[in-house]
């Protein structure tokens, strides 16, 4: 099991998966002691590659990697050639719709203008969800700080994650809707996938077992 | 079944949408008309040569399709080509000056998920066979007018000067090539771009001096005198002339203080020859349309004479009014009929008669139901009979919810008059 290319992204899921990847027996000590290198072998013949989370699924897509973890989130706005293996049961969140308090602006919007404008670092999610719903948004693709566009008049709404609300709160915007709920995925290599299946499934396995007993 | 979905970059328009922009048409070609501006309609599709006689290759990238011949054909990215070969090929008896104007949807390619233009509808005049500075003045005063008729109280219009930068480039740029790749950079707003090339030819300080300042000239009309310091020729002081002559014909119309100087203006379709101007809302980010003088372009389609004429994005124009709350309502009240579809029908006949608008429902309608469907269909007044006879009437203001019970004969008075209503036989 041990000796598989794994990659993992620094940031918001990397401390759960990093644990359970732990106590699955992987040595992770170097990963967590030094953030600035970018590969790690293992003495027990892992490699781990850490990236960012969106470019994780093209690690694994074109086999630089033969696993991932990686959220749903990312999944859903940029889909990869890659098996979607198992669903970790960590790093939950929610993909949402929110807009400003008081009356939601969109509505109007909608009403007059036949569309609005929806601020997100999701384009592709974004899109999918209103048109099958018969409406075309304006998007407008943003890196970061999704929460200000509506605060200063760039955009009606967003499309954004959360998990506690807190951000949005501070910066006086409702939650109007739930477009899906996310959580960090096991990704695995079309290749990787048959020609290392015992060692995939041995860590597939592995981490379907912890997290049963987490319950 | 799942929901089918549009184009990408086109979109449905429901009936609030479709009533707002038809009293902005409305109100345009209102103006047009006003003006002595008679409507013409040019095919959806265009001979792909049609459009390249514009000279301006980004207007060839758009949705083609071929013909049973087998022919390219592209639907229309542009009003002015199209109508320019119109006037060509159909006026020949006619004398000028033609003034005509066209409301058309456009269509052109957009990068994906870049807004909704895709296919836009586009409001548009075309002064052909009149040269001189009155006949821009006419152009900009049609579009401030039009603007205003619709309801647009801030705005604002850039006016430029092509001529006035390329005949500097002729009078101290020797190589053509040069001039090209430094207005190239201009047309794409690359200022530090232009300004690399700038600095790499061999100029005098002075005269590099001009060729970096005059883009950047924009303001009130203190910039005109500006602008005066970079003369190097009479051809400069004629394009600087005719934007002085364009600013005082303006203010016979009224418009003046709408206007912003700006040398920087280069609109990106090469058919333009000299004054060119932008229309700007200050809560848009992009400009409400724009247009300019086009001396060339009637020529390649066989009858050269001068032309200057303007565009407006009428969905734009439409969201600049939306941010600025204008009245956009429909002004004729709508009246939900209970039974005016079949037991009532005389009575809906009556109501129309006397130029209300009616909706009809059946009589059997669930009562429940008819609060809402008021609401969704916007109507402003809901008529229900209050006996089985229908004899008596319910009329309710949807707007304030107060209620009155009429006879059937006294309806169409008080409808006609529905100022007051509330104000005697209140029932709540």
């Amino acid at each position: 099991m041990k000796s598989l290319k794994i990659a993992l992204a620094r940031g918001a899921i990397f401390q759960e998966t990093a644990g359970m990847l732990e106590r699955l027996g992987f040595d992770l000590t170097e990963v967590r002691a030094n953030d600035r290198k970018l590969i790690f072998d293992t003495t027990d013949g892992a490699r781990f590659i850490t990236t960012r989370p969106t470019d994780v699924p093209t690690y694994v897509e074109y086999g630089a990697a033969d696993v991932g973890f990686v959220g749903k989130d990312v999944l859903r706005e940029s889909p990869k050639n890659v098996y979607e293996v198992l669903d970790l049961g960590v790093g939950f969140c929610r993909m949402i719709f929110a807009t400003p308090s008081g009356t939601d602006p969109s509505l109007e919007t909608l009403r007059h203008l036949g569309t609005f404008r929806v601020a997100t670092k999701y384009p592709n999610v974004t899109q999918d969800y209103f048109q099958e719903r018969g409406i075309t948004p304006e998007i407008i693709k943003l890196h970061g700080s999704i929460e200000l566009a509506p605060l200063v008049g760039l955009a009606e709404g967003i499309v954004d994650l959360t998990s506690t609300g807190t951000t949005l709160r501070e910066n006086n915007l409702v939650e109007r809707f739930e477009l899906f709920p996310c959580s960090t995925r096991l990704i695995v290599n079309r290749v990787a996938h048959k020609l290392l299946a015992p060692r995939v499934a041995e860590l597939a396995e592995g981490l379907r077992e912890l997290i049963d007993e987490s319950g | 079944m799942s929901i089918l979905r549009t184009p990408s970059g086109t979109k449905d328009v429901l009936p609030t949408e479709a009533a707002e922009l038809r009293l902005i048409e409305d109100a345009a070609t209102t103006i047009f008309r006003e003006f002595g501006y008679g409507e013409v309609r040019t095919p959806t599709l265009e001979h792909e040569e049609v459009m390249a006689l514009s000279h301006e290759a980004s207007l060839l990238t758009g949705f083609r399709l071929l013909d049973e011949r087998g022919q390219l054909l592209l639907l229309r990215p542009d009003l002015t080509a199209p109508i320019a070969r119109l006037v060509g090929s159909r006026f020949g008896g006619q004398l000028g000056p033609h003034r005509v104007f066209s409301v058309s949807k456009i269509f052109r390619r957009i990068p994906e998920q870049r807004g909704l233009e895709a296919e836009f509808r586009q409001a548009g005049i075309e002064l052909l066979g009149a040269e001189g500075a009155s006949a821009d003045a006419e152009v900009i005063a049609v579009a401030c007018r039009a603007l205003e008729r619709a309801g647009l109280r801030e705005y604002r219009v850039g006016l430029g000067q092509l001529a006035f930068f390329l005949e500097l480039l002729t009078a101290l740029v020797p190589v053509v090539e040069d001039r090209e790749a430094l207005t190239r950079e201009l047309v794409g707003k690359d200022f530090v771009g232009f300004r690399l090339r700038a600095e790499a030819l061999d100029l005098s300080t002075q005269d590099r001096q001009s060729i970096l300042a005059v883009p950047e000239l924009r303001g009130g009309p203190e910039v005109l005198s500006e602008a005066r310091e970079h003369v190097r020729s009479q051809a400069m002081q004629d394009a600087l002339d005719r934007l002085v002559e364009v600013q005082r014909a303006v203010a016979i119309y009224g418009y003046a203080e709408r206007l912003l100087f700006d040398f920087g203006i280069f609109r990106n379709l090469a058919y333009y020859t000299g004054l060119v101007f932008e229309v700007y809302a200050p809560e848009l980010g992009s400009t409400l349309g724009g247009g300019g003088r086009y001396d060339n372009l009637l020529e390649r389609f066989g009858r050269a004479m001068p032309a200057v004429g303007f565009g407006l994005a009428l969905d734009r124009v439409h969201a600049a009014l939306v941010s600025q709350s204008a009245e956009l309502s429909r002004r004729v009240p709508m009246t939900l009929l209970v039974g005016g579809l079949d037991r009532h029908v005389e009575l809906a006949e009556d109501l129309r008669a006397a130029g209300l608008h009616v909706f009809s429902l059946a009589e059997n309608s669930a009562p429940a139901d008819v609060p809402l469907l008021a609401r969704q269909k916007e109507a402003d007044f809901l008529l229900e009979p209050a006996d089985a006879s229908g004899a008596e009437w319910w009329l309710a203001d949807l707007h304030t919810g107060l209620r009155e019970r009429h006879p059937g004969r006294a309806l169409l008075a008080r409808l006609r008059d529905p100022g007051a209503l509330g104000s005697s036989g209140r029932d709540k």
